[in-house]
């Protein structure tokens, strides 16, 4: 499956290329070391993306199965133990090169790989995809832009643990021969340091949502984007900055990519992939059938269309309709009702438990909503807001909960799972101690630099409007720092003097001085903000 | 149950179900116009109050309610019948 001209390049590593000669090698080197140790059936995870391929394809031609996790987090493997041999990637992957090369053959029908995927709901499930089903549809891929793309090197943002980032970042240059850039690029800046003109890019919502502010920069022959449907706004941000109109993939661990669309200003239908055929079931699911999923029957996905021109629109995922006291609720049209509204730029709805069902909104207010928020304040907007909602909404299609944040919380790759939505009504723990910043020991004293963070809990109510760090709470950090830093063993200050120079004020930084001076039983303590003291106080020691 | 205790519930049941601060809950405060309530948390609130009070509400008897004091008194009565 790698093409013979063994010169060519196959991955870039920190922008140096590695030739199939090489690639060969370190397969080959790896399937003999799996083979010696018996290997039948291995967890897969490893951030660098030649080292992934190396990892796979030694696995799948030492005869293993491989099952991907959906990151490298320790309760992810902990869940994998007993059910696995061996846990290849990260330190464990050691490459020495040597003898064995492996020939690029394989059995692809036989090549099993075990993906983790996660439903709006947000519980995980298993889906096992062969390597030849991916291997059919790269060649429809290869089909449909393999022109467009040419040589251009593939760069990514999405992980390849997940069937989008496996298929279009590695499996599809692999096989095309077009070199891949192994790193995943998490942030921008770092991404466009590397990136070059007349690159493509594998990405996501989660990344492409948040080109707002940067300038255009870059010429892409093309752009992919998977995982969640994508915003105008990021559309447009995407085609400016990355001078390319993405390209949008709808599909699902279980189907591989269904169809494409190419976002330029507008929100078209989806055309199916050459080969796909679908309809819609009667109870309004779509449904495909493709030679490249299962034995190329009728499969059932979880997502509500209807038909439009040659192709469908997607009317959201058909576990997103809800049934509060008695109703069905589509949870998608209230996010549109939602954000139709002109104090909203985006929404999310979801459901919380809370012994009966409870529908919750999060909003991103719009410029005219965030003037508002200030105005009115959070529980005043909300109940404007489903005041206007009632214009289309049911009571029960009216939500309870509300939460006014800067951006829609999700998951990897930009997906919106109940789980992450949930998390933004739980209450947020307000921090009750500064954070240090600097500790400068000396005898018998020590200075510490503290930044008084702005949701500290000691500012609420004291003073509303006019928040100043509460004098008790200066006496009582001396004491707990005392206690921490310099052996103090009295749980509180009983006698103590305090001396209030000037306020200290949210998001400031200031350095706390402490001296034990054990002849006289005191402990001496100073509050300075760039040199100026603001309050200086002595405690006097209890004998124990 | 006292006056007092049922407006430390009911104060409780504001902050915690409708998210309404909680020095803006006086026993003057009207519940729509001042507090911002409508007509969904009025409904959530006789369910609360059902399960303080342990008696069916009928919706009448919570029609003339304007103020959180409307409320105390209301809910007072049905008690004491």
């Amino acid at each position: 499956m790698i093409a013979p001209d063994s010169r060519r390049t196959v991955a870039l590593r920190g922008g140096t290329p590695v030739s199939a000669d090489r690639f060969r090698a370190d397969v080959g080197f790896t399937a003999a070391d799996l083979r010696r140790r018996g290997c039948r059936r291995a967890a897969l995870v490893e951030a660098d993306g030649y080292l992934f391929a190396v990892g796979l394809f030694g696995l799948l031609a030492a005869g293993a199965e491989v099952v991907l996790p959906a990151n490298g987090q320790k309760a992810t493997l902990a869940a994998l133990v007993g059910e696995v041999d061996l846990l290849v990637g990260g330190d464990g992957l050691a490459i020495t090169g040597g003898d064995g090369v492996w020939d690029g053959g394989l059995d692809a029908a036989a090549c099993r790989l075990e993906f983790f995927t996660s439903g709006s709901s947000g519980a995980t499930k298993r889906v096992v995809r062969t390597l030849a089903e991916l291997l059919g549809e790269v060649a429809v891929l290869e089909a449909m832009w393999g022109v467009e793309l040419g040589a251009a090197p593939v760069f990514a943002t999405v992980s390849h643990q997940h069937i989008f980032g496996l298929t279009f970042r590695l499996l599809w240059p692999l096989v095309a021969g077009r070199p891949f850039a192994a790193e995943i690029q998490d942030l921008w800046e770092g991404l466009l340091a590397a990136l070059p003109d007349g690159a493509a890019l594998i990405s996501s919502p989660a990344h492409l949502g948040r080109l707002g502010g940067l300038a255009p920069s870059r010429r892409m022959v093309a752009v992919f984007s998977a995982g969640a449907p994508l915003s105008a706004a990021a559309a447009a941000d995407a085609a400016r900055v990355l001078g390319a109109p993405p390209i949008e993939i709808y599909g699902s661990t279980e189907t591989g990519a269904i169809a494409s669309r190419r976002r330029h200003q507008d929100d078209p239908p989806w055309t199916p992939l050459p080969g796909n055929r679908v309809t819609i079931g009667g109870d309004g699911r779509l449904r495909l059938r493709s030679p490249y999923v299962g034995d190329g029957g009728w499969v059932e996905t979880q997502d509500r269309a209807e038909p439009s021109g040659d192709g469908f629109r997607l009317l959201g995922r058909a576990d997103r309709v809800a049934k509060i006291e008695g109703k069905r609720i589509g949870l998608d049209e209230v996010e549109a009702a939602l954000a139709a509204l002109p104090e909203v730029a985006e929404a999310a709805v979801t459901i919380l438990d809370e012994g009966r069902d409870v529908l919750a909104a999060v909003v991103v207010p719009s410029a005219a909503g965030r003037a508002e928020l200030v105005r009115l304040g959070a529980f005043r907007l909300s109940r404007r807001l489903r005041a206007a909602l009632a214009a289309s909404q049911d009571p029960a299609g009216r939500p309870r909960r509300w939460r006014f944040v800067e951006a829609i919380p999700a998951g990897a790759m930009g997906k919106r799972t109940a789980a992450v939505l949930a998390a933004a009504f739980q209450p947020t723990e307000r921090p009750k101690q500064p954070r240090v910043t600097a500790v400068r020991p000396s005898a018998g004293a020590v200075e510490i630099d503290l930044a008084i963070e702005a949701d500290l809990f000691w500012f609420d109510g004291h003073f509303p409007g006019d928040p100043i760090l509460p004098g008790v709470v200066q006496l009582d950090w001396a004491m707990a720092f005392a206690r921490s830093h310099l052996g103090l063993t009295q749980p509180a200050a009983r006698r103590f003097q305090i001396k209030f120079k000037a306020t200290i004020r949210p998001g400031e930084a200031v350095t706390l001085a402490l001296r034990l001076d054990a002849v006289r039983g005191r402990l001496g303590f100073d509050y300075r903000r760039g040199g100026a003291v603001c309050s200086t106080g002595t405690v006097t020691l209890e004998r124990p | 149950m006292t006056r007092d205790e049922i407006f430390t519930a009911l104060s409780g049941y504001l902050q915690d179900l409708f998210e309404v601060p909680a020095d803006s809950i006086t026993p003057e405060a009207r519940l729509f116009e001042d507090l911002d309530l409508d007509s969904i948390d009025a409904v959530d609130l006789v369910v609360k109050l059902q399960d303080l009070t342990g008696r069916k509400i009928k919706p009448d008897q919570f029609k003339t309610v304007r103020t959180v004091g409307d409320v105390i008194d209301r809910v007072h009565d049905l008690l004491a019948e």
